[in-house]
This record gives structure tokens, sequence and C-alpha cells, in this order.
């Protein structure tokens, strides 16, 4: 569906056209049918890989190629759905203006659209009576709800979104997360790039890193987590003496509280806990999260 | 084609929903009425001045549109982001540019259209009928407005709002002074000899005169309300030479200005 390779970009800013480099060969590959989670802190190169994956940049070397075709061509952008990070609409059109204009343009007839706008509309949540307002009086939700509805009004079989979840509220955020998994159920490839890393760990199959116009670590969540060490926090029922667990056996986080860096560590702490009398109170596994991973990444490219 | 409608249709759609489009109709239709008073101050003939008078205003009224409608409607899209989900449909960015284009050509011949209607109301009130030249006078400054429009689009796709204002305004100020270029030219090979302080041309200044008038479109070829006005008669085949003449500055532009369009970033 998408394959990124060696792709970079730099843009010229400013009079003097200094160089800002985007992307440093960027790879990746979004496969039939996954749900892909593109994730990066603001300025690392999503917006720049999806712009340039749509046709909007160009890159300055490497390859993009979109449904097996080059990025950049309009072929390659059929059965393509897309919706811009803050989307800004013509807001002299009436929500089902716009949906049909989209629509239109899509290729849709109008017969077909006349049932289709309707349910792209009740898919993303639009209310029937806002349907028929300007644009111009949507709130920010409301646009990324309408903005959604276009992206998927020609039934794609490949939807790029560029920060989908942006400007929504909790309640907003979690219809998102819904009709991403749905939409992934009825067999459509997601990719879309987020900041809401909880939801793409728990959503997502597969995922890129992108820090500093590179990508670090990629695959599904499992294998970008992989290395990382799980930690055990085990709780006394009482304070132990002030010797500590013994080496080995993790570090104290408080006096009743130690934190073990592997299984081996908590079994041999258990043990000496026992030997010295003291209850546990709770075990707890700690396993690093997306949100920790790209922290580590960020700060390595700081 | 379809596409292309459909984006000219929205670009129309767009445009008479805005305001400014109201404004500079309004602004022309009193000064198309003012011409009534000014028939009756003028020394000369009444009607003469008020077909003159009202053609003029339809042009500038064409002119002003062009620049505040048509430049706006490719910047609008570029600095509000609105193009990004337009791009990003299966289609060639040239189909945007021609588009807008043949968008904002329906909304200057409708306001051509109600200006004309005006008018022609306005000769019946004062007892004169409207005649079949005015309507070619007319036809022939949609088409003046056509290559306006074109160049407005075209400095638009490259430039600042301010800047492709000003560009504009420069390509319908030389094209209509770009004809006395070759007069002037050709008065000074006449009689430059024979009088003295007359600047000698070089081969290269006319060389660069030349090339200056076949870039400029010469839209004085556009302008033929007076000899509408004062019965003159128009040469056979005019308005077919003429408007094939407006047809390739108007192609020239698109095609450069799709150029353009088809290899910018939109960051």
């Amino acid at each position: 569906m998408i394959r990124v390779e060696d792709l970079s970009k730099t843009y010229r800013i400013g009079f003097w056209m200094k160089k800002v480099e985007a992307l440093r060969s960027v790879s990746f590959e979004v496969r039939e049918g996954d749900l892909f989670g593109f994730i990066g802190p603001n300025g690392a190169g999503k917006s720049t890989t999806i712009k340039i994956l749509l046709g909007l940049l160009k890159g300055d070397g490497g390859k993009a190629t979109l449904m097996g075709k080059p990025a950049g061509a309009p072929a390659s952008r059929l059965g393509v759905g897309f919706l811009p990070e803050q989307p800004y609409f013509y807001d002299y059109l009436t929500g089902r203006e716009f949906l049909w204009f989209y629509g239109q343009l899509s290729g849709l007839g109008w017969k077909d659209l006349r049932t289709r706008v309707d349910e792209v509309a009740e898919l993303t949540g639009m209310k029937r009576e806002a349907m028929d307002r300007n644009l111009r009086t949507y709130s920010k939700g409301m646009l990324q709800r309408i903005g959604l509805a276009q992206s998927l009004l020609s039934r794609p079989k490949l939807v790029i979104l560029d920060e989908p979840m942006s400007g929504l509220d909790p309640m907003g955020r979690r219809d998102v997360r819904t009709l991403l998994k749905n939409l992934h159920a009825q067999g459509i490839t997601v990719f879309y790039s987020s900041h809401v890393l909880s939801d793409v760990e728990a959503i997502c199959t597969r995922l890129a890193m992108v820090v500093d116009g590179t990508i670090p670590r990629q695959g599904t969540v499992a294998e970008v987590l992989a290395d990382e060490a799980e930690q055990y926090v085990v709780a006394f029922d009482k304070e132990f003496s002030k010797n500590g667990p013994p080496e080995g056996a993790g570090t104290a986080i408080d006096a009743r509280t130690v934190s073990c860096p592997d299984l081996g560590a908590q079994k041999h702490l258990l043990q000496w806990a026992l030997a010295q009398g003291l209850g546990v109170e709770s075990v707890s596994r700690n396993r690093h999260s997306l949100e920790d991973v790209l922290a580590r990444e960020v700060a390595k490219h700081a | 084609m379809k596409p292309i409608m459909i984006i000219a249709v929205n670009a129309f759609r767009e445009t008479v929903r805005d305001k400014i489009l109201y404004n500079l109709v309004l602004f022309a239709l009193g000064l198309i009425l003012f011409s009534l008073m000014l028939g009756d101050w003028s020394v000369f003939a009444r009607v003469n001045v008020i077909k003159d008078f009202t053609m003029a205003v339809m042009s500038i009224s064409g002119l002003l549109m062009s620049i505040f409608i048509g430049i706006g409607l490719v910047q609008k899209e570029i600095q509000r982001k609105t193009i990004l989900t337009l791009l990003a449909k299966p289609l060639p960015r040239w189909h945007f540019i021609v588009g807008k284009y043949l968008g904002l050509l329906m909304v200057l011949a409708m306001n051509l259209a109600v200006m004309t209607l005006v008018f022609f109301l306005l000769l019946r009130y004062i007892g004169e009928r409207p005649t079949p030249s005015l309507v070619t006078a007319i036809y022939l400054i949609f088409m003046e407005m056509a290559v306006i429009t074109a160049a407005a689009l075209l400095f638009s796709a490259f430039s600042t709002p301010t800047l492709s204002a000003l560009f504009t305004l420069g390509i319908y100020v030389a094209g209509h002074l770009s004809g006395d270029l070759l007069n002037h030219l050709e008065f000074i090979r006449k009689y430059g000899q024979r009088l003295p302080g007359t600047p000698v041309i070089t081969p290269f200044t006319e060389k660069l005169i030349h090339f200056v008038y076949y870039a400029i479109p010469n839209l004085e070829n556009f302008n033929i309300r007076g000899r509408v006005v004062y019965n003159l008669p128009i040469p056979e085949h005019y308005v077919l030479y003429t408007s094939l003449y407006g047809l390739v500055f108007i192609c020239i532009y698109l095609l450069i200005a799709s150029l353009w369009f088809s290899k910018r970033d939109f960051i």
C-alpha cells in the first residue's frame, strides 16, 4: 500500500534559503490490512512524509510509492482517502455541499452520493442538523469529523489521516478510535499520525517512530518495545531494615517499596523478604510504554 | 473535463457568496446610472456619452473583479490550506488552475450580463435601441477580461496577492499602451532624422520593443467601443481574429501557471 525507501527532504527557509533537513533516509512499509501508527514529536517529519506520499511535496531523494505507483502521480491517489492536519475547509459551504463537492471530485455519481453522504456523516457522528449549516459555524471537533467523512466518501482502500484526533474532546477521541478500529475491521488499511501514544499502542497493528527526520524504531508494538526491559515493583506491608534489599535484588524506591530490574531479581527479593518476615502487599509489573521509548529516542537525537 | 467543471462551479459558488462581488457590481451599476447625468452635462451627443461611459465602466469593473477575486481564488486556497485536501484527490494540478479560471469567467460573464441588461434598459429609457454591435463590443470586453484573468491567475500561482495585483494591473496598463510602442518606433524611423534631438534607435532597442510588444497582449485590440459608439464599420473577421489572439495569450498564461503550479511544494 505504502512503500518508502531512503526518502529525504530538505526545506530551504528564510531570506538566505537556510537548509533544514526534514527527512533523512526514511524507510518504512505499510502493508494491506495494517492499522499503522506514525508517531513522533512535532516537527519530526510526519506531515512532510504524508505530504510527499500524496504529491503535495516532492522528495529530494529516495523513493515513495502509494498503491504501487510513484507518489505524486494522480493515479496513485485513486482509492486513497486523506485528512490533513488541522483541516481548513471551504467555510462558505454547508456540510452537505462540502461532501457533495469532494464526492464529485472523487468520481462518485449523483445517485451514489445521495446515500453515501448520509452514510459517512452518520459514520463520523455528524449531526443531521449540522449538515445543512455553513462550515464557518462548525467547532474544531465538527470540522475534524466532516474532514474524516470526506476522506471516507469514495470507499477508499487506504486512508491517510494526519493527526485525526487533534482538537477532539475525550468523547470525540474515543469515537475516532472506534472508527479507526471499525475501518480496520472492514479491511481498510489505515495510516495515521498521532501524538496520542496510548491510542496508538492500544489499536495499531504496526507503527513507525519518527524522530528528527529519521525512523529509529518500527514494527509491531511488541517489536518496538522488545528490547525495553520490564520492571517489577514490590511493596511490603512494613518498612524494611536500613540495610535495604540485598545486592542484586533491586533498588529501594522508599522504605517499603523496591524496584526489581528483572524476574530473577524479584525472586531473590521475595526470598529475602520471607527470611526478614516481611509481608508482600503488592507486586506489579511496569512495562515501558511507547511514550518512554519515544522520550528516550528524542533525548538521543537532542 | 468533469472535475474541471466541478472545481469551476465551486469557484463560482465561492465568489457569488462573497460580499466583495456585490460591492463591485453595485458600484458598477451606480456608475452606469451616473452615465445618465454625465450624458446631460456633456457637450457631446448624450447617447454616445452614455454608451461610451457604460462600456468603460464594464471594462473597469471586470478588471477590478479579475484582480480582487481572481488573485484571491488561488491565494486564499494556499493560505488557508484548503488546497491540501483538493490536490490530494486523484487529479492533475492543472485541473485546479483551469477549473478556477473557468469559475471566475462564469462570474465575469454573469456580471457583464447583469450590466448589459441594465445598460440596455437604460438605452430603452432614453428612447434608444440597443444594437448588435454593442453586444460585439461587450463580448470583446469579456475577452479582454478573460486575458487579464488568466494573467492574474498566472501571477497568483507564484507570487503574493499584493504583487500579483500590481503585476496584473501592470499588464492591463502596458497592454493598452503596447500598441503605442510600435507607433512610436515607426514615427522615429520615419521622421527621426529630420527632427533634431530625437533619440537614436539601436537594433537592440528595436528588438526589445518588438519583444515587449509580442510578449504583452495588445489590449487595445479588444477595444472597439469608439467604433461602435460612432457607428464606424468593424473589419471583416475582426472579432474572430481578436478572439483567437486572446485565446493564444490565455492558453500561454494558463499553461505557464499550470506548469509552475505542478512543480510547487505545498507545505
